[in-house]
Protein backbone atom coordinates (compact mmCIF):
# COMPACT_ATOMS: atom_id res chain seq x y z
CA UNK A 1 0.00 0.00 0.00
CA UNK A 2 1.20 3.10 -1.46
CA UNK A 3 1.49 6.19 1.28
CA UNK A 4 -1.54 7.74 -0.50
CA UNK A 5 -4.44 6.19 0.76
CA UNK A 6 -3.46 6.38 4.37
CA UNK A 7 -3.04 10.13 3.96
CA UNK A 8 -6.13 10.10 2.38
CA UNK A 9 -7.76 8.04 4.88
CA UNK A 10 -6.73 10.22 8.10
CA UNK A 11 -7.52 13.14 5.59
CA UNK A 12 -11.23 11.82 5.55
CA UNK A 13 -11.41 11.20 9.27
CA UNK A 14 -10.66 14.48 10.08
CA UNK A 15 -12.83 15.78 7.47
CA UNK A 16 -15.92 13.81 8.85
CA UNK A 17 -14.49 15.10 12.08
CA UNK A 18 -14.01 18.58 10.88
CA UNK A 19 -17.08 19.18 9.36
CA UNK A 20 -20.05 16.96 10.71
CA UNK A 21 -23.56 17.58 8.95
CA UNK A 22 -24.59 20.80 8.70
CA UNK A 23 -21.42 22.75 10.09
CA UNK A 24 -20.03 23.50 7.12
CA UNK A 25 -23.28 24.40 6.15
CA UNK A 26 -24.08 26.63 8.64
CA UNK A 27 -20.70 28.32 7.63
CA UNK A 28 -21.33 28.68 4.30
CA UNK A 29 -24.04 29.79 4.73
CA UNK A 30 -22.57 32.86 7.07
CA UNK A 31 -19.92 33.54 4.49
CA UNK A 32 -22.23 33.94 1.79
CA UNK A 33 -24.02 36.14 3.80
CA UNK A 34 -21.37 38.40 5.75
CA UNK A 35 -19.89 38.74 2.52
CA UNK A 36 -22.60 40.04 0.39
CA UNK A 37 -24.19 41.75 3.64
CA UNK A 38 -20.89 43.76 4.96
CA UNK A 39 -19.43 44.46 1.21
CA UNK A 40 -19.40 48.45 0.86
CA UNK A 41 -17.70 50.75 -1.48
CA UNK A 42 -17.21 53.97 0.45
CA UNK A 43 -13.51 55.50 -0.44
CA UNK A 44 -12.15 58.43 0.92
CA UNK A 45 -11.78 61.16 -1.41
CA UNK A 46 -7.82 61.08 -2.07
CA UNK A 47 -6.06 61.14 -4.83
CA UNK A 48 -5.96 57.43 -5.32
CA UNK A 49 -9.29 56.38 -4.76
CA UNK A 50 -9.40 53.59 -7.52
CA UNK A 51 -7.13 51.57 -6.28
CA UNK A 52 -7.97 52.50 -2.78
CA UNK A 53 -11.82 51.39 -3.61
CA UNK A 54 -10.33 48.00 -4.41
CA UNK A 55 -8.33 47.54 -0.90
CA UNK A 56 -11.68 49.13 0.87
CA UNK A 57 -13.68 46.62 -0.84
CA UNK A 58 -11.75 44.11 -0.02
CA UNK A 59 -11.44 44.79 3.31
CA UNK A 60 -15.46 45.23 4.06
CA UNK A 61 -16.37 42.15 2.41
CA UNK A 62 -14.04 39.74 4.27
CA UNK A 63 -14.77 41.44 7.64
CA UNK A 64 -17.31 38.92 8.85
CA UNK A 65 -16.29 36.02 7.19
CA UNK A 66 -12.88 36.75 8.25
CA UNK A 67 -14.00 35.93 11.56
CA UNK A 68 -16.14 33.53 10.60
CA UNK A 69 -12.89 32.15 9.29
CA UNK A 70 -11.48 31.92 12.60
CA UNK A 71 -14.20 30.79 14.55
CA UNK A 72 -14.24 27.98 12.01
CA UNK A 73 -10.23 27.19 12.34
CA UNK A 74 -10.54 27.53 16.14
CA UNK A 75 -13.38 25.11 16.27
CA UNK A 76 -11.44 22.40 14.04
CA UNK A 77 -7.44 23.13 15.42
CA UNK A 78 -8.27 23.59 19.20
CA UNK A 79 -11.34 21.46 19.35
CA UNK A 80 -10.36 19.00 17.03
CA UNK A 81 -6.85 18.27 17.33
CA UNK A 82 -7.28 19.37 20.79
CA UNK A 83 -9.54 16.43 21.46
CA UNK A 84 -8.09 14.18 19.49
CA UNK A 85 -4.77 14.83 21.90
CA UNK A 86 -6.68 14.48 24.71
CA UNK A 87 -9.00 11.95 24.27
CA UNK A 88 -5.98 9.51 22.59
CA UNK A 89 -7.43 8.77 19.44
CA UNK A 90 -4.03 10.80 17.77
CA UNK A 91 -2.25 7.39 18.84
CA UNK A 92 -5.09 5.18 16.34
CA UNK A 93 -3.49 7.78 13.46
CA UNK A 94 -0.08 7.17 14.56
CA UNK A 95 -0.57 3.38 13.60
CA UNK A 96 -0.73 4.85 10.22
CA UNK A 97 1.76 4.00 8.25
CA UNK A 98 2.40 7.74 7.60
CA UNK A 99 5.29 10.02 9.23
CA UNK A 100 4.35 11.77 12.43
CA UNK A 101 4.35 14.89 10.13
CA UNK A 102 2.16 13.59 7.09
CA UNK A 103 -0.37 12.91 9.85
CA UNK A 104 -0.49 16.61 11.31
CA UNK A 105 -0.52 17.62 7.61
CA UNK A 106 -3.54 15.90 6.76
CA UNK A 107 -5.23 17.11 9.88
CA UNK A 108 -4.38 20.94 9.34
CA UNK A 109 -5.50 20.15 5.27
CA UNK A 110 -8.64 19.05 6.67
CA UNK A 111 -8.78 21.93 9.43
CA UNK A 112 -7.46 24.96 7.68
CA UNK A 113 -7.46 24.16 3.61
CA UNK A 114 -11.17 23.03 3.12
CA UNK A 115 -12.01 26.51 5.34
CA UNK A 116 -9.75 28.32 3.40
CA UNK A 117 -11.19 27.03 0.19
CA UNK A 118 -14.48 28.04 0.85
CA UNK A 119 -13.87 31.13 2.11
CA UNK A 120 -11.97 32.39 -0.83
CA UNK A 121 -14.21 30.54 -3.57
CA UNK A 122 -17.23 33.02 -1.82
CA UNK A 123 -15.11 36.12 -1.40
CA UNK A 124 -13.52 35.83 -5.37
CA UNK A 125 -17.28 35.14 -7.05
CA UNK A 126 -18.64 37.56 -4.65
CA UNK A 127 -15.92 40.27 -5.97
CA UNK A 128 -17.10 39.14 -9.45
CA UNK A 129 -20.85 39.41 -9.19
CA UNK A 130 -20.14 42.90 -7.03
CA UNK A 131 -17.68 44.79 -9.03
CA UNK A 132 -16.18 42.96 -12.21
CA UNK A 133 -14.81 45.87 -12.79
CA UNK A 134 -12.86 46.39 -10.22
CA UNK A 135 -11.01 42.77 -9.38
CA UNK A 136 -9.83 43.12 -13.00
CA UNK A 137 -8.41 46.73 -13.10
CA UNK A 138 -6.82 46.09 -9.46
CA UNK A 139 -6.26 42.99 -9.18
CA UNK A 140 -2.83 43.47 -7.50
CA UNK A 141 -4.61 45.17 -4.64
CA UNK A 142 -7.13 42.68 -4.14
CA UNK A 143 -4.73 39.65 -3.89
CA UNK A 144 -2.27 41.64 -1.48
CA UNK A 145 -5.26 42.80 0.82
CA UNK A 146 -5.65 39.17 0.60
CA UNK A 147 -2.78 38.12 1.71
CA UNK A 148 -2.32 40.35 4.21
CA UNK A 149 -5.49 39.74 5.81
CA UNK A 150 -4.99 35.51 5.72
CA UNK A 151 -1.30 36.31 6.96
CA UNK A 152 -2.71 37.61 10.44
CA UNK A 153 -5.35 34.21 10.61
CA UNK A 154 -2.36 32.27 10.01
CA UNK A 155 -0.42 33.78 12.50
CA UNK A 156 -2.92 33.06 15.21
CA UNK A 157 -4.02 29.55 13.81
CA UNK A 158 0.07 28.85 14.17
CA UNK A 159 -0.24 29.97 17.85
CA UNK A 160 -2.93 28.08 18.80
CA UNK A 161 -1.39 24.87 17.23
CA UNK A 162 1.23 25.66 19.37
CA UNK A 163 -0.93 26.17 21.95
CA UNK A 164 -3.13 22.66 21.78
CA UNK A 165 0.03 20.83 21.03
CA UNK A 166 2.00 22.09 24.40
CA UNK A 167 -1.63 22.10 26.38
CA UNK A 168 -2.73 18.98 24.93
CA UNK A 169 -6.34 20.13 25.69
CA UNK A 170 -8.70 22.05 23.57
CA UNK A 171 -10.55 23.91 25.64
CA UNK A 172 -7.85 25.81 27.43
CA UNK A 173 -6.47 26.48 23.62
CA UNK A 174 -9.31 27.84 22.44
CA UNK A 175 -9.54 30.20 25.66
CA UNK A 176 -5.97 31.33 25.02
CA UNK A 177 -6.90 31.67 21.38
CA UNK A 178 -9.29 34.14 22.06
CA UNK A 179 -7.18 36.14 24.58
CA UNK A 180 -4.68 36.34 21.89
CA UNK A 181 -7.45 36.89 19.12
CA UNK A 182 -8.38 39.81 20.86
CA UNK A 183 -5.48 41.18 21.89
CA UNK A 184 -3.78 41.43 18.48
CA UNK A 185 -7.30 43.34 17.62
CA UNK A 186 -6.50 45.81 20.46
CA UNK A 187 -2.65 46.03 20.30
CA UNK A 188 -2.89 48.03 16.85
CA UNK A 189 -4.71 51.21 18.45
CA UNK A 190 -2.39 51.15 21.28
CA UNK A 191 1.35 51.26 19.04
CA UNK A 192 -0.25 53.78 16.18
CA UNK A 193 -0.79 56.24 19.66
CA UNK A 194 2.42 54.96 20.79
CA UNK A 195 4.06 56.03 17.50
CA UNK A 196 2.73 59.55 17.14
CA UNK A 197 3.15 60.04 20.70
CA UNK A 198 7.27 59.53 19.84
CA UNK A 199 7.25 60.61 16.53
CA UNK A 200 8.80 57.33 16.17
CA UNK A 201 7.37 54.83 13.50
CA UNK A 202 9.60 51.37 14.63
CA UNK A 203 6.63 49.90 16.81
CA UNK A 204 4.16 50.32 13.94
CA UNK A 205 7.11 48.64 11.93
CA UNK A 206 7.44 45.91 14.31
CA UNK A 207 3.91 45.23 14.47
CA UNK A 208 3.31 45.53 10.73
CA UNK A 209 5.89 42.44 10.47
CA UNK A 210 3.05 39.70 12.18
CA UNK A 211 0.08 42.47 11.03
CA UNK A 212 0.58 43.57 7.14
CA UNK A 213 -3.06 44.88 7.43
CA UNK A 214 -1.44 47.90 8.52
CA UNK A 215 1.63 48.59 6.46
CA UNK A 216 -0.91 48.10 3.59
CA UNK A 217 -3.71 50.34 4.98
CA UNK A 218 -1.32 52.87 5.31
CA UNK A 219 -0.16 52.53 1.73
CA UNK A 220 -3.79 52.48 0.18
CA UNK A 221 -5.91 54.97 2.31
CA UNK A 222 -2.98 57.24 2.53
CA UNK A 223 -3.78 60.86 3.56
CA UNK A 224 -7.36 59.84 4.44
CA UNK A 225 -6.14 57.63 7.19
CA UNK A 226 -3.40 59.28 8.40
CA UNK A 227 -4.03 61.48 11.86
CA UNK A 228 -1.93 64.27 10.85
CA UNK A 229 -0.74 65.92 8.04
CA UNK A 230 3.32 65.27 8.74
CA UNK A 231 3.12 61.64 8.59
CA UNK A 232 5.78 59.64 10.61
CA UNK A 233 5.49 56.53 7.95
CA UNK A 234 4.26 56.72 4.32
CA UNK A 235 4.99 53.26 2.70
CA UNK A 236 6.01 52.24 -0.61
CA UNK A 237 5.20 49.32 -2.74
CA UNK A 238 7.99 47.59 -2.07
CA UNK A 239 8.02 47.73 1.60
CA UNK A 240 4.19 46.66 1.74
CA UNK A 241 5.95 43.61 -0.39
CA UNK A 242 8.52 43.40 2.21
CA UNK A 243 6.23 43.65 5.09
CA UNK A 244 4.15 40.93 3.61
CA UNK A 245 6.92 38.74 2.90
CA UNK A 246 8.27 38.67 6.43
CA UNK A 247 4.65 38.08 8.24
CA UNK A 248 5.05 34.79 6.07
CA UNK A 249 8.49 34.23 7.00
CA UNK A 250 7.02 34.36 10.84
CA UNK A 251 3.95 32.20 9.74
CA UNK A 252 5.90 29.90 8.91
CA UNK A 253 8.51 29.86 11.28
CA UNK A 254 5.84 29.33 13.79
CA UNK A 255 4.32 26.20 11.68
CA UNK A 256 7.61 24.63 11.63
CA UNK A 257 8.26 24.34 15.59
CA UNK A 258 4.20 23.65 15.66
CA UNK A 259 5.43 20.16 13.08
CA UNK A 260 9.34 19.59 14.93
CA UNK A 261 7.16 19.38 17.82
CA UNK A 262 4.68 17.37 16.98
CA UNK A 263 7.64 15.02 15.37
CA UNK A 264 9.83 15.00 18.34
CA UNK A 265 8.41 16.47 21.76
CA UNK A 266 5.16 15.61 21.58
CA UNK A 267 5.34 12.90 24.20
CA UNK A 268 3.08 10.25 23.37
CA UNK B 1 -20.30 6.09 -1.03
CA UNK B 2 -17.63 8.30 -0.65
CA UNK B 3 -17.95 10.12 -3.85
CA UNK B 4 -21.61 10.17 -3.21
CA UNK B 5 -21.26 11.24 0.55
CA UNK B 6 -18.55 14.39 -0.74
CA UNK B 7 -20.84 15.22 -3.85
CA UNK B 8 -23.71 15.48 -1.47
CA UNK B 9 -21.88 17.48 0.89
CA UNK B 10 -20.50 19.47 -1.88
CA UNK B 11 -24.49 19.90 -2.73
CA UNK B 12 -25.47 20.37 0.65
CA UNK B 13 -22.83 23.32 0.59
CA UNK B 14 -24.24 24.87 -2.83
CA UNK B 15 -27.77 24.97 -1.14
CA UNK B 16 -26.41 26.89 1.64
CA UNK B 17 -24.72 29.39 -0.40
CA UNK B 18 -27.85 29.79 -2.61
CA UNK B 19 -29.98 29.97 0.21
CA UNK B 20 -27.69 33.17 1.63
CA UNK B 21 -27.79 34.83 -2.10
CA UNK B 22 -31.60 34.13 -2.24
CA UNK B 23 -31.98 35.90 0.88
CA UNK B 24 -29.68 38.78 -0.03
CA UNK B 25 -31.65 38.89 -3.68
CA UNK B 26 -34.58 39.33 -1.64
CA UNK B 27 -34.46 42.18 0.27
CA UNK B 28 -36.02 44.87 -2.10
CA UNK B 29 -33.86 48.14 -2.81
CA UNK B 30 -34.06 51.17 -1.73
CA UNK B 31 -35.02 54.14 -3.68
CA UNK B 32 -34.10 58.11 -4.04
CA UNK B 33 -36.12 59.65 -6.79
CA UNK B 34 -35.83 63.16 -8.25
CA UNK B 35 -38.14 64.91 -10.56
CA UNK B 36 -36.50 66.13 -13.79
CA UNK B 37 -38.25 69.18 -15.30
CA UNK B 38 -36.55 71.14 -17.97
CA UNK B 39 -36.52 73.49 -20.92
CA UNK B 40 -33.56 73.02 -23.41
CA UNK B 41 -32.91 75.85 -25.68
CA UNK B 42 -32.75 74.97 -29.34
CA UNK B 43 -28.69 74.08 -30.06
CA UNK B 44 -28.17 73.74 -25.90
CA UNK B 45 -27.54 71.13 -23.36
CA UNK B 46 -28.01 70.62 -20.09
CA UNK B 47 -26.62 68.54 -17.40
CA UNK B 48 -29.27 67.02 -15.50
CA UNK B 49 -27.45 64.38 -12.78
CA UNK B 50 -24.32 63.74 -11.41
CA UNK B 51 -22.65 61.57 -8.91
CA UNK B 52 -20.89 58.70 -7.83
CA UNK B 53 -22.10 55.23 -8.64
CA UNK B 54 -21.02 51.80 -7.62
CA UNK B 55 -22.68 48.07 -7.81
CA UNK B 56 -24.67 48.76 -4.89
CA UNK B 57 -26.17 52.10 -5.80
CA UNK B 58 -27.30 52.28 -9.53
CA UNK B 59 -29.56 55.27 -11.28
CA UNK B 60 -32.50 54.92 -13.21
CA UNK B 61 -33.88 57.60 -15.36
CA UNK B 62 -37.71 57.82 -17.27
CA UNK B 63 -38.13 60.50 -19.48
CA UNK B 64 -40.03 61.78 -22.39
CA UNK B 65 -40.44 65.60 -23.80
CA UNK B 66 -42.21 67.15 -26.41
CA UNK B 67 -38.95 67.36 -29.05
CA UNK B 68 -36.33 65.18 -30.51
CA UNK B 69 -33.54 65.45 -27.86
CA UNK B 70 -30.29 63.15 -26.99
CA UNK B 71 -29.65 62.05 -23.74
CA UNK B 72 -25.98 60.68 -22.76
CA UNK B 73 -24.47 58.88 -19.58
CA UNK B 74 -21.02 59.72 -19.72
CA UNK B 75 -18.34 58.52 -17.18
CA UNK B 76 -17.13 62.06 -15.89
CA UNK B 77 -17.78 63.22 -12.64
CA UNK B 78 -19.53 67.22 -13.23
CA UNK B 79 -16.22 68.90 -11.88
CA UNK B 80 -14.55 67.26 -14.41
CA UNK B 81 -17.20 67.88 -17.13
CA UNK B 82 -17.62 70.96 -16.36
CA UNK B 83 -13.79 71.91 -16.42
CA UNK B 84 -13.57 71.03 -20.04
CA UNK B 85 -16.44 72.38 -21.56
CA UNK B 86 -14.94 75.78 -19.91
CA UNK B 87 -11.68 75.59 -21.03
CA UNK B 88 -13.11 74.72 -24.04
CA UNK B 89 -15.37 77.47 -24.47
CA UNK B 90 -12.74 79.87 -23.53
CA UNK B 91 -10.24 78.98 -26.26
CA UNK B 92 -12.33 77.68 -29.13
CA UNK B 93 -15.49 80.06 -28.34
CA UNK B 94 -13.72 82.99 -26.58
CA UNK B 95 -16.58 83.55 -24.37
CA UNK B 96 -17.42 80.55 -21.23
CA UNK B 97 -20.83 82.04 -21.47
CA UNK B 98 -21.39 79.57 -24.46
CA UNK B 99 -20.11 76.28 -22.69
CA UNK B 100 -23.65 74.88 -22.62
CA UNK B 101 -23.42 75.54 -26.93
CA UNK B 102 -24.59 71.43 -28.39
CA UNK B 103 -20.77 71.92 -29.92
CA UNK B 104 -18.94 72.19 -27.14
CA UNK B 105 -20.87 69.11 -26.00
CA UNK B 106 -19.84 67.29 -29.58
CA UNK B 107 -16.25 68.65 -29.23
CA UNK B 108 -16.35 66.54 -25.34
CA UNK B 109 -17.61 63.30 -26.91
CA UNK B 110 -15.30 63.71 -30.00
CA UNK B 111 -12.35 64.05 -27.26
CA UNK B 112 -13.49 61.12 -25.12
CA UNK B 113 -15.58 58.76 -26.89
CA UNK B 114 -14.51 56.22 -24.42
CA UNK B 115 -16.50 58.19 -21.61
CA UNK B 116 -19.78 57.75 -23.34
CA UNK B 117 -21.81 55.07 -20.58
CA UNK B 118 -24.90 54.93 -22.92
CA UNK B 119 -26.62 57.40 -25.25
CA UNK B 120 -30.14 57.71 -26.84
CA UNK B 121 -32.11 60.10 -29.16
CA UNK B 122 -35.70 60.05 -28.90
CA UNK B 123 -38.79 62.07 -30.35
CA UNK B 124 -41.64 64.17 -29.10
CA UNK B 125 -44.01 61.98 -26.84
CA UNK B 126 -41.65 58.59 -26.58
CA UNK B 127 -41.12 57.32 -23.02
CA UNK B 128 -37.51 56.32 -22.78
CA UNK B 129 -36.48 54.33 -19.44
CA UNK B 130 -32.55 53.17 -18.60
CA UNK B 131 -31.05 51.48 -15.62
CA UNK B 132 -27.55 51.80 -14.81
CA UNK B 133 -25.61 49.87 -12.27
CA UNK B 134 -22.22 49.74 -12.71
CA UNK B 135 -19.64 47.21 -12.49
CA UNK B 136 -17.51 49.38 -10.47
CA UNK B 137 -17.07 52.97 -9.17
CA UNK B 138 -17.98 55.66 -11.93
CA UNK B 139 -18.47 59.64 -11.92
CA UNK B 140 -21.29 59.66 -13.79
CA UNK B 141 -23.09 62.59 -15.43
CA UNK B 142 -26.52 62.81 -17.39
CA UNK B 143 -26.65 65.26 -20.24
CA UNK B 144 -29.55 66.49 -22.24
CA UNK B 145 -29.11 67.90 -25.65
CA UNK B 146 -31.25 69.68 -28.09
CA UNK B 147 -29.89 69.75 -31.36
CA UNK B 148 -32.66 71.46 -32.97
CA UNK B 149 -33.08 74.94 -33.34
CA UNK B 150 -36.62 74.88 -30.95
CA UNK B 151 -37.05 75.45 -27.19
CA UNK B 152 -37.93 71.32 -25.81
CA UNK B 153 -39.22 70.41 -23.04
CA UNK B 154 -37.86 67.18 -21.19
CA UNK B 155 -39.22 65.84 -17.65
CA UNK B 156 -39.13 62.93 -16.15
CA UNK B 157 -38.02 61.32 -12.82
CA UNK B 158 -34.28 59.89 -12.33
CA UNK B 159 -33.99 57.02 -9.61
CA UNK B 160 -31.08 56.43 -7.72
CA UNK B 161 -31.10 52.25 -6.28
CA UNK B 162 -29.42 50.88 -3.36
CA UNK B 163 -29.01 47.33 -3.07
CA UNK B 164 -27.54 44.38 -1.13
CA UNK B 165 -25.90 42.82 -4.45
CA UNK B 166 -26.98 43.32 -8.06
CA UNK B 167 -30.33 41.59 -8.10
CA UNK B 168 -29.98 40.29 -11.64
CA UNK B 169 -26.25 38.89 -11.15
CA UNK B 170 -27.06 37.21 -8.02
CA UNK B 171 -30.21 35.98 -9.39
CA UNK B 172 -28.57 34.25 -11.95
CA UNK B 173 -26.25 33.10 -9.60
CA UNK B 174 -28.24 31.19 -6.62
CA UNK B 175 -30.61 29.43 -9.66
CA UNK B 176 -27.38 27.73 -10.97
CA UNK B 177 -25.67 26.82 -7.70
CA UNK B 178 -29.05 25.66 -6.04
CA UNK B 179 -29.58 23.54 -9.53
CA UNK B 180 -26.46 22.10 -9.05
CA UNK B 181 -26.76 21.56 -5.32
CA UNK B 182 -29.85 19.41 -5.61
CA UNK B 183 -28.44 17.17 -8.31
CA UNK B 184 -25.81 16.17 -6.29
CA UNK B 185 -27.53 16.39 -3.17
CA UNK B 186 -30.35 13.72 -4.23
CA UNK B 187 -28.40 11.05 -4.35
CA UNK B 188 -26.68 11.33 -1.21
CA UNK B 189 -30.06 12.13 0.64
CA UNK B 190 -31.36 8.91 -1.11
CA UNK B 191 -28.22 6.54 -0.08
CA UNK B 192 -28.82 8.27 3.59
CA UNK B 193 -32.57 7.14 3.62
CA UNK B 194 -31.78 3.58 2.47
CA UNK B 195 -29.28 3.29 5.73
Amino acid sequence: MGKGKPFLEIFTLALNEDYRFPILEIFAFLYALGTFAMASFGTPGVAAAEEASAYYLVNSLSGLPLFVFLILIFKNVAYGLGKDLEQGVIQTLFSYPLKRWQVLTAKLLSAIGVALLLFLGIQISALFILAPGIIKAYFTAVLLTYAAQLSVLFFLTGILLLFTLFLKRGGLAIVAGIILYFALSMIPTFVMFYAYATGSSLPLKILAVINPTIVLQRYYLGEAFFFFPEEIWVPSFFEVLLYLSSSYIVVAFIFLIAYIYFERRLGI
Amino acid sequence: MRWITFLGRTGTVLLAISLALALVSLIPPATYSAPIHRFVDGGMYEVVWSGRYTPKLGLSISIRSNGSVYLYFLSVSSFQFYNWTMTWAEENLQDPYYRFNITVLNEFLKAHPDDVLWNCNFSSGEDVFYEFIPTSVVNVTVVIANPSSNLVEVEGEIREIVTVSPRKRTLTLTQILASIGIVLVVPWAISMRRK
